[in-house]
């Protein structure tokens, strides 16, 4: 009986034992993927009296801060208001953006013991900790001069990483100022300046779908890589007929030069000779339908069509129509992906935390989300992308960087310097709204990739619109990379 | 101030904690002789940890809100707690301090945490806690007059099932269980009386003879109780607890591994059984197995729990500062969650060990016990305890699915509260009867030998179950 008590006892600890393990793997290793749910009440937290953490750019710039008032409070004051608001957000009227989505680390208070002495013995103000941004202030800039009034949005990332280094909207809005035209920027449906079209407005593809008809054909294998035919500019799939653009006949056409002249009958062909399944698989491998885990609000780029789709259906999506849509950044991260051996990264906007004394916290580590497509595809898609620069629809991307003295006084990298090789797509998205919308994505240099742009020009027409605002990101990054 | 003071009191509060659960152990390792300390010292080191855990949760409570209620409770829980122990180990020097200081410590735990979350709540409780320090401290005198207990299995059973019964026909739901019985405007659970009863009839039944048939009619009445637990009551929370307690006890009767084995196989089967039939059962289980996908509903209230332990850093939020009212039932089933974000997880941590305390300490009532009877009781209401702080600790940190009980000690609910200090005089008095084995006064042991000397000139009935047994089968 002794024996069995005992050992009755030691299986009692043991399980109390093996509880407490578990309570301790909860705590240290399961709860980071749980504590940022929305539901959690304690991620709204705010206290009176603590100065709400700053938010800096990638160089150290204040974008975002609270400024004392006379009476002792805080007030947020934001610099450079028009180009951040949609990536900032606000911190009235229900929180947005990066004030929303990090508000608990804005309003956490670290080292708490030693901030409170030093305020009750030396009146120092009790402060959250700092944010420090992935985007940089001279690109953001850039990219937002660029959009001027014409609404759209422009993404640029960084491949290897998937760090937003710039992220604009148009029409926006000013954060300082929301609490009082808050009524009038939630009345105004025509130009819905609260929205982020970078990473919420769903747009249809248009040409630079391609890249991923041109990926499932690569990968599908088989005859269909070889297909050439001959281009009249019109052609009739069933009961519809399909128009290269301005019904422009293209001749004699193989992958390569019809992905370079963004010839709409080839694609047609070669989806229709593949079929809906390799199509829809390749759409989903780069993530269509699925969450992209960005921190800020975002919409699920779609692709509805199903595996048994009519013709009519699959010949409009092969190149871009149909009824897919898609976001900006999600075309940016399809880009990147393409730029970075076909690894698609999960595109983040912070980068880490910074305590009021200095120390960095919580740095972002880039995570890998899914191998869209082997590195020997991406780089045949990548060539494809440099011959649309170099003899098709995007002749006038290209661009040199020349910065002698930098090179020379060792400051700056040798390797990107002269003609640089850019690989882009162009793409002009029919759409029910009105005119086309213009669409260009882009990586450079081609060889090493350190940036990747996505343009989208609401009704802006042809596609070839879209290419100088990438071109003039782009080279701005490269010269001062 | 007051903030610059909680996050003081974060440190404290782990401080008490960890001296009083390093004493404990220490303590235990001391009675093995692995290591030699001055025990009555290591014990009033614990009781100074109490004190200071009380008078500083107190300050923080008292700056946070200045009110006149407030400083009242406060006193009055210094007094219980002060009083409480000081009697304690007068009336019954040769008990265990070590559980006294256990249950006291979490006892004022719950009252400081019960008070932050809901004053009026808090308020009950205490009056809850004065009458269960009460009967702590009296227990242990009326069943030393009592006549022999084992006697009467017959009386254990049918108390049970009145009770049970009454339940099914008078109870109410409250929380999702039909186990309430109300006395004019006061609520009563009576499973938790049953407990007690059903203990002690086990051990009648289990401490005469072991063979299958003398098994067969407690098995099947036991079998009753739970299944009118869990299809009368909807109360799986406490079939489970009797169901175990049953196993248990079984086993230690009988020594038979493959009862003890096959009856933790008998209730995987039989919970795999109803996991199919019931959906009640299955929207649990669901809840428990991702509560991610339905946070707004199902998994509501598991999630808010996990929440509330995993935002902060290792020594929590800070004591009034958390948000814990945002769990339902947080009073109750929920309070080791509301625990864990104020005082801090490594706090949760040592709580468990506390309880793993209790169960060393009630184990080892059982184990130096000589009466097979008072070992079985001993070990059956020990039992109890483990499995019922077990079942719900598990259950709010999501390792087990959840089944709503009381933490004993520490939720709120008087029925709980008084017939878990009740539990305790149980173990205490058959610790007390056996004190020459007790080794908290090692240097008294020569007095107690004295004790024990005096006690075999005087030999006590109880103690000889066998002669006892002698004398009926000479008389038939």
């Amino acid at each position: 009986m002794r024996k069995s008590i005992k050992f009755i006892c030691w299986i009692y600890l043991i399980i109390f034992l093996i509880m407490i393990g578990y309570l301790l793997k909860t705590y240290f290793y399961d709860s980071h993927s749980f504590v940022a749910n929305p539901m959690n009440p304690r991620l709204s937290q705010s206290y009176e009296g603590v100065k709400r953490g700053s938010i800096y750019d990638a160089n150290g710039d204040i974008i975002a801060e609270d400024v004392k008032q006379e009476d002792g409070s805080f007030k947020r004051v934001y610099k450079n208001a028009k180009y951040y608001s949609h990536v900032i957000g606000y911190t009235v009227n229900g929180k947005a953006g990066v004030e929303a989505k990090y508000n608990f680390r804005l309003e956490n208070v670290s080292n708490e013991f030693f901030q409170r002495v030093g305020n009750l013995f030396l009146k120092k103000d009790i402060e959250g900790d700092s944010l420090v941004l992935t985007i940089d202030n001279n690109l953001q800039e850039i990219a937002g001069k660029q959009l001027g009034k014409q609404k759209g949005s422009i993404v640029a990332l960084e491949p290897s990483t998937g760090k937003v280094l710039a992220m604009v909207s148009n029409p926006t809005f000013d954060s300082n100022e929301v609490s009082e035209n808050w009524a009038e920027l939630n009345s105004d449906e025509e130009n819905a300046p609260l929205l982020n079209r970078a990473t919420q407005g769903l747009y249809p593809p248009g040409s630079t779908f391609k890249i991923i008809t041109a990926a499932a054909v690569l990968a599908s294998g088989g005859e269909v890589v070889d297909f050439e035919m001959d281009c009249d500019g019109d052609e009739r799939f069933g009961h519809s007929v399909i128009h290269c653009y301005d019904g422009k006949a293209h001749g004699h056409v193989d992958l390569k030069s019809a992905f370079a002249k963004s010839c709409n009958i080839y694609f047609s062909e070669i989806g229709i000779k593949m079929g809906a399944k390799n199509l829809k698989d390749m759409a989903e491998s780069f993530g269509f339908n699925k969450n992209i885990g960005l921190a800020l609000e975002y919409s699920v780029s779609t692709f509805p069509m199903s595996e048994n789709a009519e013709e009519r259906e699959i010949v409009e999506t092969a190149f871009g129509q149909g009824r897919t849509l898609t976001s900006p950044l999600f075309m940016a991260m399809v880009t990147s992906a393409i730029a970075n051996n076909g690894m698609m990264m999960q595109p983040y906007v912070v980068d880490h935390s910074l305590t009021p004394s200095g120390g960095v916290r919580n740095r972002t580590l880039p995570i890998k989300i899914n191998q869209a497509i082997s590195p020997e595809i991406a780089e045949k898609v990548k060539e494809l992308m440099c011959e649309v620069v170099n003899s098709g629809t995007a002749r006038n991307a290209s661009f040199s960087v020349s910065r002698k003295d930098d090179v020379l006084s060792g400051k700056a990298n040798s390797e990107i310097s002269g003609k640089i090789q850019v690989a882009g797509k162009t793409g002009t998205a029919e759409n029910p709204q009105g005119d086309d919308h213009a669409w260009f994505v882009a990586f450079a240099p081609a060889e090493n990739p350190k940036i990747a742009v996505a343009v989208l020009l609401e009704n802006a027409g042809k596609g070839s619109n879209a290419i100088p605002a990438a071109r003039e990101i782009m080279k701005e990054y490269l010269e001062n990379y | 101030m007051t903030d610059l003071f909680i996050i003081i009191s974060k440190y404290l509060f782990i401080l008490y904690i960890t001296v009083f659960v390093f004493a404990g152990f220490m303590i235990n390792l001391s009675r093995q002789d692995i290591i030699k300390i001055n025990i009555p010292m290591a014990l009033s080191n614990q009781r100074i940890c109490i004190i200071l855990f009380h008078i500083t949760a107190s300050i923080v409570l008292i700056t946070s809100s200045f009110e006149t209620d407030l400083i009242i409770y406060c006193v009055l829980g210094l007094a219980l707690i002060i009083l409480g122990s000081f009697l304690a180990i007068k009336i019954y020097p040769n008990s265990s301090h070590l559980l006294y200081n256990c249950i006291f410590f979490i006892m004022d735990i719950g009252l400081m945490m019960l008070y932050r979350l809901n004053s009026e709540l808090g308020q009950k409780q205490l009056i809850w806690n004065g009458i269960g320090v009460f009967m702590l401290l009296i227990c242990p005198k009326i069943f030393s007059i009592l006549p022999r207990l084992d006697l009467f299995k017959k009386v254990y059973i049918i108390i049970a099932f009145a009770l049970l019964i009454s339940t099914l026909i008078f109870g109410f739901a409250s929380g999702g269980s039909k186990n309430w019985i109300s006395f004019g405007p006061i609520g009563f659970q009576p499973s938790e009386l049953i407990k007690i009863f059903f203990v002690f009839y086990l051990a009648s039944a289990f401490s005469k003879n072991t063979s299958i048939k003398n098994l067969i009619k407690p098995t099947i009445l036991s079998g009753i109780v739970v299944i009118l637990l869990v299809g009368g009551q909807n109360d799986l929370g406490s079939a489970l607890i009797f169901y175990m307690t049953f196993l248990v006890m079984l086993f230690i009767s009988t020594n038979n591994y493959l009862y003890f084995f096959g009856g933790v196989a008998f209730i995987s089967v039989a919970s795999n059984i109803a996991y199919q039939l019931f959906s009640h059962i299955r929207v649990r289980v669901e809840a428990w197995q991702n509560p991610w996908l339905d946070v707004a509903n199902k998994g509501y209230q598991i999630a808010q729990s996990l929440f509330a332990i995993c935002t902060w850093q290792v020594t929590g939020i800070g004591f009034t500062r958390g948000y814990a009212n945002s769990i339902p039932v947080v009073e109750r089933d929920f309070i080791y969650a509301a625990i864990c974000e104020e005082f801090g997880i490594i706090f949760g941590v040592f709580l468990i060990l506390i309880f793993m305390l209790i169960i060393l300490e009630g184990s080892r009532g059982a184990i130096e016990n000589k009466n097979k009877f008072l070992s079985l009781v001993c070990f059956g209401l020990t039992s109890i305890i483990a499995v019922q702080s077990f079942l719900i600790i598990g259950g709010v940190i999501k390792f087990i699915p959840l089944t709503g009980v009381t933490l004993p000690f520490i939720s709120y609910g008087g029925t709980s509260i008084v017939i878990s200090y009740i539990l305790i005089s149980i173990i205490q008095w058959i610790k007390i009867r056996n004190e020459i084995y007790s080794s908290d006064k090692r240097e008294n042991i020569s007095k107690a030998r004295k004790i024990n000397r005096k006690k075999e000139r005087k030999p006590d009935l109880m103690d000889r179950p066998e002669s006892f047994n002698r004398k009926r089968r000479v008389r038939r």
